[in-house]
């Protein structure tokens, strides 16, 4: 069923509305989900939570893109339980994956501001269009979905060792990016 | 700049960029239509290498039956395909030579019987043809008007294939033949170098694994 239809579904209050989108979305939401937890149950559990937060925010909001917005509420909701989760314990996966990241980032963290996180968001828009529209993908299949290699590597068709050295290269480029910028790296 | 502050950032990415990447998924069997690369390369990554693999097999092979073919020109007693023809064709010549001959002996009285030229030529049935035609061919060879290698048929055919030419030439006479040829070993080469490069390659990697 096309997306138009479900977010109709969604307005007529249609119970309809979420088995279309689990029929559709489900086993992307839910791998996303899976992704971050590592946990089966933790992961269905976020996934519920996020059709019920979807069920509950369509209406009023009207998504332009219903895959990109299924895909931020559930990823928000498999943090969310992360950030629980790992209050006690580490999930050395997920940390795995930031901790790369961190690498070209880090740096004192007293002197976030909000004007400082907004401009950023436009920033990181604006490399990820800099991006070949492959690198684009791996980055954000690793960093925003927290695939590991392999998946992106049968992904993509590539090698892991490709994958990763294109990811080196990737985060090589935004760490010089974010210091053209002026950014505190 | 911390980890939190640019996780936070990359939450609120572009819905495009989202949208991108999950639908660049569908490939592998999660949902919408791949971009870029076709599915079936995604779906099967190892079968384009598997299909190039196997061209280089088939060609690897051709080039070495086409090569072993060559060589073997330089192999059976170094005569080859050209050697032959160019015996035969001098053995045409020398027919004419030893006809000419024999008629101008006939004239001369040098030698007997009334054979007609093309008698002697062909050197066959009729028994004056073919005595003016030994004749004739005995004075053709004082004079040197026989090649080697049309000697070498008339006396013995089977010989002839052993001419004297040397396996070099056999196989330079073969490599020139066409331009294929000389196309097949570079390609025979590169095919078998490829081929060894790849299974070493997916050694190493699955050692690696």
């Amino acid at each position: 069923m096309e997306d138009s239809k479900i977010i109709g579904l969604f307005f007529e209050r249609s119970e309809t509305a979420i088995t279309q989108l689990t029929e559709k979305y489900g086993k992307l939401c839910k791998k996303i989900a899976m992704n971050i937890l590592k946990d089966p149950e933790d992961a269905e559990e976020a996934f519920n939570d996020a059709l019920l937060g979807i069920w509950k925010s369509i209406p009023p909001n009207r998504p332009d893109s219903l895959i990109a917005y299924v895909c931020r509420v559930v990823r928000n909701q498999a943090l969310k339980r992360y950030e629980y989760n790992t209050a006690a314990k580490r999930n050395s996966y997920y940390d795995t994956a930031l901790e790369e990241l961190e690498e070209c980032l880090s740096a004192p963290s007293d002197v976030e501001k909000e004007i400082e996180a907004r401009q950023l968001e436009a920033d990181i828009d604006q490399f990820l269009g800099l991006l070949k529209q492959e690198d684009r993908v791996i980055f954000m299949r690793r960093y925003y979905f927290s695939d590991p290699y392999t998946d992106i590597a049968l992904l993509t068709g590539m090698t892991e060792k490709n994958v990763s050295v294109r990811l080196t290269r990737i985060r090589s480029r935004l760490r010089d990016f974010l210091k053209e910028r002026g950014y505190d790296l | 700049m911390n980890i939190k502050v640019f996780q936070d950032a990359l939450a609120n990415v572009d819905d495009k960029y989202i949208e991108e990447a999950a639908v660049y998924a569908a490939a592998s069997g999660e949902s919408g239509t791949a971009y870029g690369q076709s599915s079936i390369h995604k779906r099967h990554p190892g079968l384009w290498k598997g299909l190039v693999i196997a061209a280089c097999c088939i060609i690897a092979v051709s080039a070495t039956v086409n090569i072993a073919s060559g060589i073997s020109h330089m192999g059976c007693g170094g005569a080859s395909g050209a050697a032959k023809d160019s015996a035969y064709y001098n053995s045409f010549d020398a027919d004419e030579a030893i006809a000419e001959t024999a008629a101008e002996a006939q004239a001369s009285g040098e030698i007997s019987g009334g054979a007609a030229p093309e008698d002697i030529a062909l050197g066959g049935n009729p028994a004056e043809g073919a005595a003016a035609y030994d004749n004739g061919y005995e004075i053709a060879e004082d004079k040197g008007e026989i090649a080697e290698d049309a000697k070498a048929i008339e006396e013995d055919p089977q010989a002839a294939y052993a001419y004297s030419q040397s396996a070099k030439e056999g196989f330079f006479s073969w490599l020139t033949e066409s331009w294929t040829h000389i196309l097949l070993i570079p390609g025979a080469i590169a095919a078998v170098f490829l081929i060894v490069f790849l299974i070493l390659r997916a050694i190493m990697l699955r050692k690696r694994h």
